[in-house]
């Protein structure tokens, strides 16, 4: 494993408290930073943790917070949840996966955007919804979808 | 010890209290049906099926007997009708999912369920967790666990192949009830060495041949394992059980 993952999941450790419960929060951030979480980084927070290496990876793939593989640079979240669909959401997803090339839960080959289903973003009266990052795009149209994207190139 | 009084099935008779109610019925020969308890691992309540009904100063609740203690007082019917009414459609859904499954099969007989109104997925894995468990509670290599959730869960080794906690010893085949877990033993191709395949957990294991009479006995990593567990030396455990037994020792 490289010395710069090393580096910060030992930074990570520190700022949790030790014990099996810490693996959670200390995923949640090498997600963050590293955009998705490595089987060297998987290894080496169990070693740290000193917890079996399978109840890390059955942590890491509970969650669908976690990725296994690298997550695009962008990642695109279309809401399917009820009021979305109503509203349409079927044929937003469909139009960002012609744009993108990509399948729901696939990320591009340049790493520029990853594309996620979401049940419910919790802001219903907005449908239809889209998120990009921390950016909210509230009653998107098809066309408008591709200028928003467009954008974050 | 102090026993309970215990109505079991409407007849009065005494439990020990430091039991399950499992262990307990089992002691006066009453069967009920369990897919995940094992009496080597700690109790676990997946499988639903052991489920008694209690009932306790006028409250009745139906409880899974495998993890469940004894009380005094405890009235148990382990097949009141609406037990059995349960336990039919835990082994309907159970049928549905294993439909191939041979202990699937004879519970639906034990049962008098003929065929399953449930959609059949045709899975061979029913989830009781004995694999994991045996591997972490008697083993302690911890090779496996449950994978991903819901309609996705699975029992795998990290990383789904390769494992390098999985020390080959076959305990998960010997003890998974429904057969799913196997393993065979062959000359690798590459190597031209005898080698253990754990087929589910996609993991090839060397195996170790008898310093004695040549014969392979076990995988290295299995050897290994028990030398550091047991702190005998690696050495003795070259020899195959059989031809330390006779003496043949090199
Ligand atoms: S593989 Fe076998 S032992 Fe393991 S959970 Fe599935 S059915 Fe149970
Ligand atoms: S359904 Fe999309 S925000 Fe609630
Ligand atoms: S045997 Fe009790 S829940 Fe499975």
């Amino acid at each position: 494993m490289d010395e710069g993952t090393k580096t910060i999941i030992d930074k990570l450790i520190k700022k949790h408290k030790p014990g099996e419960n810490a693996v959670v929060s200390i995923f949640q951030d090498v997600q963050e930073q590293q955009g998705y979480l490595s089987e060297d980084a998987i290894r080496y927070v169990s070693e740290k943790l000193e917890i079996p290496v399978s109840r890390a990876f059955s942590v890491a793939t509970f969650y669908s917070a976690f990725s296994l593989t690298p997550l695009g640079r962008n990642r695109v979240h279309v809401c399917l949840g009820t009021a979305c669909h109503i509203k349409g959401a079927d044929n937003i997803a469909g139009r960002i996966s012609r744009q993108l090339k990509i399948k729901p839960g696939e990320t591009t080959g340049d790493r520029k955007f990853s594309l996620h289903k979401v049940r419910c973003l919790g802001c219903c009266a907005l449908a239809p919804v889209v998120k990009v990052n921390d950016d909210t795009y509230a009653g998107v149209s098809q066309d408008q979808v591709v200028s928003v994207l467009e954008k974050y190139r | 010890m102090t026993m309970c009084n215990i109505t079991l099935n409407g007849k009065k008779t005494k439990f020990l209290p430091g039991k399950t109610i499992l262990e307990n019925t089992r002691d006066h020969g009453v069967k009920i049906p369990v897919l995940c308890s094992h009496e080597a691992l700690k109790p676990y309540g997946a499988c639903r099926l052991c489920i008694v009904e209690i009932e306790e100063q006028g409250r009745k609740q139906i409880v899974t007997s495998c993890n469940s203690h004894v009380r005094d007082g405890m009235k148990i019917k382990t097949h009141s009708p609406r037990v059995q009414k349960i336990r039919k459609t835990l082994v309907e859904l159970l049928l549905a999912r294993t439909p191939e499954a041979a202990v699937e099969q004879q519970l639906a007989r034990d049962i008098g369920v003929k065929a399953t109104p449930y959609p059949e997925q045709g899975e061979l894995c029913i989830m009781c967790g004995q694999c994991v468990r045996t591997c972490r509670e008697i083993v302690g290599a911890c090779a496996l666990d449950f994978v991903h959730k819901g309609s996705k869960r699975s029992v795998a080794v990290p990383f789904f192949r390769d494992s390098k906690e999985c020390i080959g010893c076959g305990s998960c085949v010997f003890v998974c009830p429904t057969g799913v877990v196997s393993m065979h033993d062959e000359i690798s191709d590459v190597r031209g060495e005898p080698e253990r395949i754990m087929d589910k957990w996609e993991t090839r294991l060397p195996l170790q041949k008898c310093s004695s009479d040549g014969n392979v006995f076990a995988t290295r990593r299995m050897l290994e394992h028990f030398a550091r567990k047991h702190e005998v030396s690696e050495g003795f455990l070259e020899t195959c059980s059989h031809c330390l037994r006779k003496g043949n020792t090199k």
